[in-house]
């Protein structure tokens, strides 16, 4: 547990700190024959941890990479704390582990520290606080022991448990995670959702786009099913509702009912967004 | 050991060779450290490009001043820093990728070069300087040149070396922490472009991209980390250059050729030999079990 | 991700593309067969060629110099096209295709020979069927790479050195040639051939008795030659000149010299005492710069592939020649 401390961050853009973490009114993002996104609203509150589930192609990495700040709306407004992303560096991206190099020459600590280059500034380096500070935040992911190891070197959790780690580092109060659990085996994921909390204790909210409908119902406070089209966001059973997963997945979904509930089972194609 | 030294020594009383060894340590140390980024960012290809992109503006600079040499050097980096802008330019616009953007522009401007100068007669002799370099007819004052700028390309890498490093590995991170990324991306390009420009005399355009690309490959082969991979780079770099010099003194072949050569006798060394990546020990692991 | 497969594929193809243009840009040997430079000892029995009122013969010469001799002997009565441009180096010269039309108009062709014109083979292909080529330098004894004679058997022109026009005498053979193959082809001005070619014979007596009086003044062991490249091979064989070395091995401008080709040559300037590099215009002087300086030598710039501009210093063969010999008799002396 990383002892309370005086935020380090310079925010360009004050945080209002009474409006909603994040507030998406009407996003609409048009690629040239589709609209990846098509008028999404929604609102989260400061720590936060919801499920953004969906088939391929439903625009998960695009809300994403909208929210992130990274990409332009086609229409629509994206506020984070009051403030549109642009002016924020506390909006954390956790790529998907297929996407990253790992045959990149950098250790476990280098990457940590990469986050926090929007603290140390354009013309310095990192200083003796930022390295303690990268090492508390391995620290708290349990990744303390694997400083000095090359990138490639680690296990899917731990890869996982990196980038939560340079989330910390970069003292994000919004984190997203691009599919963090593909590929991990149970005690891997466990241990993910154990700092999943120690996140939501300190007041960072998380959004998690995954496939993993179950996971999402059973883990998670609220989730957002998305197609495109918001289909729906709140309480897994309020939007995990056989007439919305079928407008969702469409065929690509068998529903069984067991003495639990509803059991879902969804194709295994999933990896990797369109 | 008397005969090593003299081995050693006996080039050294020629200025060319000292010049000679100098530029090419110069550019060896220059063009690896730069080269650190283009093997990780899959850039090889630019950078050839780059390099050959360059001859209309050496050919210009040729003909308007009839051969003078600074004329030469800025008409070829202009072109150079112009024709990585374009490249940008033209994949952001158009809807063509990246490589077919480069491989457009990079025929289309050497052939410009090829007409520009066929046009002044004949044309081969210093076309041949142009693509196999003329490192033994080095300057005193091409050494300053050298030295200072490739002094600014390494003091420029050193001062932006983690904004570089973010943007090499996690672009979207960059984005995220609200990096400058075109501005950045744009910096990378002339930087190479300026390298390119530098050291052309050396090994010239035909060999360039081995001089950017074989000693970094190396060095990742065999660092873990990246301020590793840099230095061990250089030092490949600059070893090749001097090792290549003495290849041309002892054996009788062209330096330029020579230098490539040992840039690549180290990568295939390296390659077949080293610890973890080695062919040779993964076939030998490979037999154990 | 396959970023290092898609790296090294790019590096292979780095490598093929370095290949072809080294294989592009070398010195290619002029082939043997079916043209008239392949053996160059006799010239062949030419017929008349059909000429209307008024039209004269179509007469197309290769380098500058090829083409004052032809111009000397044919006069007025020839119409008369030099392909290679003044100032060009006629080892790197890359014929347009308006030469190649050039060619195929001609009613006969005359080249240097003895392997000068390396491109004459592509541009006969482009010129097509039926054109005369002629080698001016037909019956004259070439030098082969180590200065010696060239056997009358041994026909092999790899190493044969074709800068024959720097001993007047092998000019009085071109000449000779020109006026036979001139009168062969039009018979009319035979006559006006014929005086030409002896007034031009005598023109070149005198310039080689006048070099050998200039060459006098230079002590026997003062008289050594560097240059760019062997080009003064017959010069040094006709009036006891030596060729110490070259910037360029081999005879021509394209091969580039190594370290060990460099650091022998300035080994050679020093322990000879050689006073003077000389350098031929149409070479890039950057390295013949460098070596004077470090060996303290003057560098000197003479005309050697090519004659200069009309109405300058070596507007013709004759000026051309006087103007190199002066030059080097002042730096040697």
């Amino acid at each position: 547990m990383i002892p309370e401390q005086e935020p380090t961050v310079k925010r360009s853009t004050p945080h209002d700190t009474d409006a909603p973490i994040l507030e998406v009114s009407h996003l609409t993002v048009q690629y040239e024959n589709h609209a990846a996104l098509d008028d999404v609203s929604f609102d989260l509150v400061g720590g936060e941890r919801i499920a953004v589930v969906g088939p391929n192609g439903a625009g998960k990495s695009t809300l994403f990479q909208v929210i992130a700040g990274v990409m332009e709306p086609t229409a629509g407004e994206v506020r984070v704390a009051g403030q549109c992303p642009g002016g924020h560096i506390c909006i954390a991206y956790v790529p998907q582990r297929s996407q990253v190099d790992w045959s990149f020459p950098v250790t476990v600590a280098d990457v940590v520290m990469m986050g926090r280059i929007g603290q140390v500034g354009l013309w310095r380096r990192p200083g003796r606080r930022d390295r303690e500070r990268v090492h508390q935040c391995l620290g708290v992911v349990g990744m303390d022991a694997y400083a000095d190891r090359q990138i490639g070197e680690l296990s899917g959790g731990q890869q996982q448990r990196m980038f939560i780690a340079r989330a910390l580092a970069q003292e994000a109060e919004l984190v997203l995670m691009d599919e963090p659990l593909n590929g991990l085996d149970v005690a891997a994921q466990e241990d993910i959702f154990h700092i999943l909390s120690e996140l939501r204790q300190r007041q960072v909210t998380v959004m998690v786009a995954t496939h993993d409908l179950n996971m999402a119902s059973e883990r998670f406070d609220r989730v957002l099913l998305l197609s495109g089209r918001l289909l729906g966001v709140g309480r897994p059973d309020v939007v995990f509702v056989p007439e919305l997963l079928q407008e969702a997945y469409g065929g690509h979904l068998r529903m069984v009912e067991t003495e639990g509930g509803l059991m879902v089972l969804s194709d295994t194609c999933c990896h990797g967004g369109v | 050991m008397e005969g090593l030294l003299d081995l050693i020594l006996a080039p050294l009383h020629y200025p060319f060779m000292v010049r000679g060894m100098l530029a090419a340590m110069m550019v060896g140390v220059v063009c690896a450290t730069l080269g650190t980024y283009v093997v990780l960012r899959g850039m090889a290809f630019l950078g050839d490009a780059l390099a050959h992109a360059i001859l209309p503006g050496v050919a210009v600079g040729y003909l308007v001043s009839d051969g003078a040499r600074s004329a030469v050097f800025w008409w070829g980096l202009g072109t150079a820093v112009l024709t990585a802008f374009g490249i940008g330019a033209v994949s952001k616009r158009a809807r063509i990728k990246e490589d077919t953007a480069i491989g457009t522009i990079f025929a289309g401007m050497f052939a410009l070069g090829i007409a520009l100068i066929s046009s002044a007669g004949s044309y081969a002799v210093d076309l041949a300087h142009f693509l196999f370099g003329d490192v033994l007819g080095v300057s005193p004052g091409d050494l300053w040149l050298t030295a200072a700028l490739g002094g600014g390309v390494l003091l420029t890498i050193l001062a932006f070396y983690k904004e570089f490093l973010v943007l090499s590995f996690d672009p979207v991170l960059a984005a995220t922490l609200r990096l400058p990324s075109t501005f950045f991306h744009y910096l990378l390009l002339v930087l190479i472009a300026l390298t390119i420009v530098v050291s052309l005399q050396a090994v010239g355009v035909a060999l360039m991209v081995a001089m950017l690309v074989t000693p970094a490959a190396t060095a990742y082969l065999l660092a873990r980390r990246l301020p590793t991979m840099m230095a061990l780079a250089a030092l490949i770099g600059a070893l090749s250059g001097v090792a290549g010099l003495y290849l041309s003194y002892y054996v009788g072949i062209a330096s330029g050729a020579a230098i490539v050569l040992v840039c690549t006798g180290f990568f295939l060394c390296v390659l077949l030999l080293s610890p973890q990546q080695g062919v040779v020990w993964q076939w030998a692991r490979r037999l154990k079990r | 991700m396959t970023r290092e497969s898609g790296f090294r594929v790019r590096r292979l193809a780095a490598w093929v593309l370095l290949a072809v243009i080294v294989a592009g840009c070398g010195d290619r040997e002029a082939s043997d067969h079916d043209h008239p430079d392949a053996h160059g000892d006799e010239l062949p029995a030419l017929a008349p060629v059909p000429l209307d009122e008024g039209e004269r013969l179509r007469v197309v010469a290769t380098t500058s110099i090829v083409g004052d001799v032809v111009q000397q002997v044919g006069g007025e009565e020839i119409d008369l096209t030099v392909l290679l441009p003044l100032g060009t180096d006629p080892h790197a010269f890359d014929p347009a295709p308006q030469d190649a039309a050039a060619v195929a108009d001609a009613h006969v062709v005359f080249i240097n020979g003895a392997g000068m014109e390396v491109f004459l083979d592509s541009l006969l292909e482009s010129a097509g069927e039926g054109v005369t080529v002629i080698s001016v330098s037909s019956g004259i004894e070439l030098l082969s790479l180590e200065g010696d004679v060239h056997e009358e058997d041994d026909h092999q022109h790899g190493g044969d050195d074709p800068h024959v026009w720097f001993d007047p005498h092998n000019v009085m053979v071109w000449a000779d040639n020109i006026e036979q193959v001139l009168g062969a082809l039009d018979p009319e001005n035979a006559g006006s051939y014929q005086a030409n070619g002896a007034a031009y014979v005598a023109e070149l007596e005198a310039l080689d008795l006048w070099i050998e009086e200039q060459v006098a003044q230079v002590d026997p062991d003062k008289r050594l030659l560097v240059t760019d490249h062997a080009s003064f091979g017959y010069f040094a064989r006709r009036y006891g000149f030596e060729q110490v070395g070259a910037l360029f091995p081999g005879y021509s401008t394209l091969a580039e010299p190594s370290a060990r080709d460099l650091a022998e040559l300035e080994s050679a300037i020093a322990s000879l005492g050689v006073e003077a590099v000389f350098v031929g215009l149409t070479v890039n002087p950057d390295l013949a710069e460098r070596v004077a300086e470090d060996t303290g030598t003057q560098l000197l710039f003479l005309y050697t592939g090519s004659l200069g501009e009309p109405g300058g210093p070596a507007g013709d063969y004759i000026s051309f020649m006087q103007y190199n010999v002066t030059t080097i008799v002042s730096a040697l002396r």
